[in-house]
């Protein structure tokens, strides 16, 4: 016994107040929505995808969001996939522009489309937004296929930058292939997972304390840790050396013959009753103006607006003082822009 | 370099190596390096001031207690105070000074070009000023009571677990500290570690976590509801206070771990019941200079006038400890505010009002009056935290909407998680009758405690942005 109050026994408490302390932190991570658990998860068929019912509170890099996936996984204001005749249907497709995560969903320029379409309307307008972050023109088409084209839109406006037009692969996602002229999409395999370790450790996710040891992780992962540590000595070149990706206009090349048949396949779609336009957030390279053309497809140049206004003005967060993603004020300026030119669409 | 980066630990481990491994008559010169490099690390310039400002005032100080002649003394004193609040106004005040000056005078008509200087706030100068002030006024005053060299005040004055953001320390307290031997006590390290982690905890993950957040809210209030922007407020008084505690906290452990003893700057402030008990538990270092060093003399030089001369004498002690805090408008209103809340007891008389006479219940009434005084100090954190009129007029406005949103729930969730945690570390503190409560468990749950709050704080560091101290700035 002397020897187990002696020895044992602090050791016991030891590990007790670790477990505690562990559970405390999640609690507290929860209940102050400092971290929360993972919204997104990897989906073999989907790739990064939002996940149902998940709490969102993003704040710190540019603005706070705070929100709820809703039970059918796509951010904020919840529609079921059926719908009546008096409803007219338009599903947002885009990256992080679109999903927004930088400002309330009441001040999404969705919502603020929303109710100015609802003015003196005899139909009723329902915009979902299925912007995600990362996603490329490949990602946005492939949640237009397998998740907005359930849910019957009338318009389906894709959100579109030229860096969208070069296969990010910010996130995980299937790979597409071209099979008897038709893009297939291969689902997500343990081995073509950037890192078999995501996989593994995917649980660690669902909790608060483990996604912010995911990010102390992929941090390490990255090479940005010395980067924190050094702070003023760390030299900025090594992280710039290590991009060694192929010049913006050589990608474009690669993926142009892709991009082709996502539009090929869109035109094909847009002469099948659901509307698609191409939203150009920045402006496209010409041979894509002109495939777009060619292939028919509508385009609203959402950058001429934009162009009129400076960086800081449309891009600037007051509170980080950072220029990143649109703030509240271009949110209100490309809902009255985007007001302008669907207005007809709602009278038809 | 901030108290919450890798760098200022790596900085930390080095001087603790180097300090104790070197004789102990050498180990001021090796804090004194340290002081400088740590405070250079922000601007080498700012250093070059403070060295230079403090040798000043060394010479002085020393002048001041070499003297019997009581004129002569007092002229030095001059001397030095004039100095230092010479150079404090100029980096920190002169374009505020200006710029209202030029605006009262525009308001009759005439036309005036602000006299403005570009130039930046050197970092914690109203701390070192101060802290430098206490070796002439404690020489005036004859606390000290040994002699020291420049060397000795030099570490004194630059010392770099203090010198960004307090405690302020007296010099009749520190230097004979600084002229001890402070040999390596594995109970300074453990007790000084503990203060550290705790500190940490209270800055990082409270402070630093509800900053992030309502910075947005305060940035940009026309974007959210009464409700929202109400949150904001409530939860900045437990932004401020865990910030700035912590930061203490953190700066006693550095100290404690160098074998320094530094005093406590905070004594659980929102479990004050009155605004005058408040002041005995917030910022008690500065709160206590401003008594020793503005109010006692004033209420001395006020003494013919009464009532009426203690209310001046509050006053003026509190709209300075408001401009203190920053050239602008809104910390001198920050500072009135105060000093009318203090004033009212005076004009008033002590315990009679409405609610004393009314409740009977001795704990009733010290809940209601811990309410009361926590109303009134939040009513002065707005003021405290806007930049500008138009931000307060925003928030006004918005907040006369009595509008919710729809993150009401979410919202209450989170303040009362945050004002939970907060009060309970308050009251531990209270209950083990000290501010180092890891050191008052056993040394397994201690230990166990610390390496679980040290894992989490670097995690959390190395996944953010590293948010600067709120007091650092003055």
């Amino acid at each position: 016994m002397p020897d187990f109050n002696n020895k044992i026994r602090p050791i016991l408490i030891f590990f007790l107040t670790v477990v505690f302390s562990v559970i405390f932190f999640e609690i507290y991570f929860r209940l102050t929505e400092i971290i929360l658990p993972s919204f997104v998860y990897d989906d073999p068929e989907l790739g990064r995808t939002h996940k149902a019912g998940s709490l969102v509170n993003l704040v710190g890099a540019e603005g706070f969001y705070m929100g709820k996936i809703n039970s059918y996984g796509y951010p904020a204001k919840e529609y079921k996939p059926q719908k009546s005749d008096n409803i007219f249907r338009i599903a947002l497709i885009g990256d992080s522009y679109v999903e927004g995560f930088q400002l309330f969903e009441r001040h999404h320029f969705a919502r603020l489309l929303e109710k100015e379409f609802n003015k003196d309307s005899t139909k009723i307008i329902e915009i979902l937004n299925f912007g995600t972050g990362g996603a490329d023109f490949r990602g946005m088409y492939l949640r237009h296929i397998k998740i907005a084209k359930k849910f019957n839109p009338d318009l389906t406006l894709y959100f579109i930058k030229k860096e969208d037009l070069i296969n990010k692969d910010a996130i995980p996602m299937p790979e597409p292939v071209l099979k008897a002229d038709s893009i297939v999409f291969m689902p997500l395999k343990a081995d073509k997972f950037d890192s078999k370790i995501r996989q593994s450790f995917a649980f660690v996710r669902e909790y608060s304390t483990g996604n912010l040891f995911k990010e102390v992780f992929e941090t390490i992962y990255t090479g940005r840790l010395p980067e924190v540590i050094f702070d003023k000595f760390y030299p900025d070149k090594i992280l710039s050396s290590k991009n060694n990706l192929d010049s913006d206009s050589e990608l474009e090349d690669k993926f142009y013959s892709f991009n082709e048949k996502i539009i090929e396949t869109l035109s094909k779609l847009n002469q099948t009753g659901s509307k698609i336009i191409l939203v150009e957030v920045e402006e496209l390279p010409e041979k894509y103006i002109n495939l777009i053309k060619a292939y028919n497809l509508e385009t609203i140049p959402l950058y001429k607006e934009l162009k009129k206004h400076s960086k800081y003005e449309l891009n600037y967060w007051k509170a980080s003082g950072k220029i990143g993603h649109w703030n509240h004020k271009a949110h209100i300026l490309i809902s009255k822009f985007l007001l302008k030119y669907l207005i007809n669409y709602r009278q038809d | 370099m901030q108290f919450n980066s890798f760098i200022f630990f790596i900085f930390f481990i080095i001087v603790l190596v180097s300090y104790y491994n070197i004789s102990s008559n050498k180990r001021n010169i090796v804090l004194l390096i340290s002081n400088y490099i740590f405070y250079s690390y922000f601007d080498y310039r700012f250093s070059i001031l403070l060295l230079s400002l403090t040798t000043i005032t060394y010479f002085l100080g020393n002048f001041i207690s070499k003297n019997n002649t009581y004129e002569l003394k007092r002229k030095f004193l001059i001397t030095g105070v004039f100095i230092n609040i010479l150079i404090l106004g100029i980096f920190k005040y002169l374009n505020f000074f200006s710029e209202s000056f030029v605006s009262l005078v525009n308001l009759f008509g005439f036309y005036l070009d602000p006299v403005t200087i570009s130039t930046i706030q050197p970092l914690g100068i109203s701390f070192y000023i101060f802290q430098s002030l206490t070796w002439l006024f404690d020489n005036y005053y004859e606390k000290i009571d040994k002699e020291y060299n420049i060397i000795e005040f030099l570490t004194f004055s630059s010392f770099f677990p203090t010198v960004i953001a307090g405690p302020i320390e007296r010099a009749h307290r520190l230097m004979p500290q600084i002229k001890n031997d402070r040999d390596f006590n594995k109970e300074n390290i453990k007790a000084g570690f503990y203060l550290i982690v705790y500190g940490l905890f209270r800055k990082v993950l409270i402070g630093d976590t509800i900053g992030r957040m309502i910075n947005h809210i305060f940035a940009e209030p026309e974007y959210f509801t009464s409700f929202e922007i109400l949150a904001a407020i409530l939860l900045y008084a437990i932004q401020i206070y865990n910030d700035f505690a912590g930061y203490s906290s953190i700066a006693r452990g550095a100290a404690k771990m160098l074998g320094f003893d530094i005093m406590l700057n905070f004594k659980q402030p929102y479990f004050a019941d009155s605004v005058t008990d408040f002041w005995r538990r917030w910022h008690i270092s500065f709160s206590t200079w401003l008594r020793d060093y503005i109010f006692y003399p004033l209420q001395l030089k006020f003494r013919y006038y009464g009532r009426w001369g203690n209310l001046l004498a509050i006053i003026l002690t509190f709209l300075l400890c408001g401009i203190w805090h920053g050239a602008s408008w809104n910390f001198v209103l920050w500072g009135l505010l105060h000093g009318i809340y203090l004033s009212i007891p005076v004009l008033t008389g002590q315990g009679s009002s409405f609610i004393n006479n009314k409740i009977n219940n001795s704990s009733t009434l010290r809940i209601l009056s811990i309410i009361k005084t926590f109303i009134l100090v939040l009513i002065a954190w707005i003021l405290f935290r806007i930049e500008n009129w138009s931000t307060l007029m925003t928030l006004v406005n918005q907040l006369v909407l009595f509008s919710s949103g729809e993150f009401v729930a979410r919202f209450i969730k989170i303040i009362l998680s945050y004002y939970f945690v907060s009060f309970l570390l308050d009251y531990l503190e209270i209950k083990f009758q000290t501010d180092n409560i890891l050191l008052k468990l056993t040394p397994a749950v201690a230990f166990g405690i610390s390496l679980i709050v040290s894992i989490i704080v670097l995690s959390y560091l190395i996944t953010s942005d590293k948010a600067p101290f709120i007091y650092a700035r003055f």
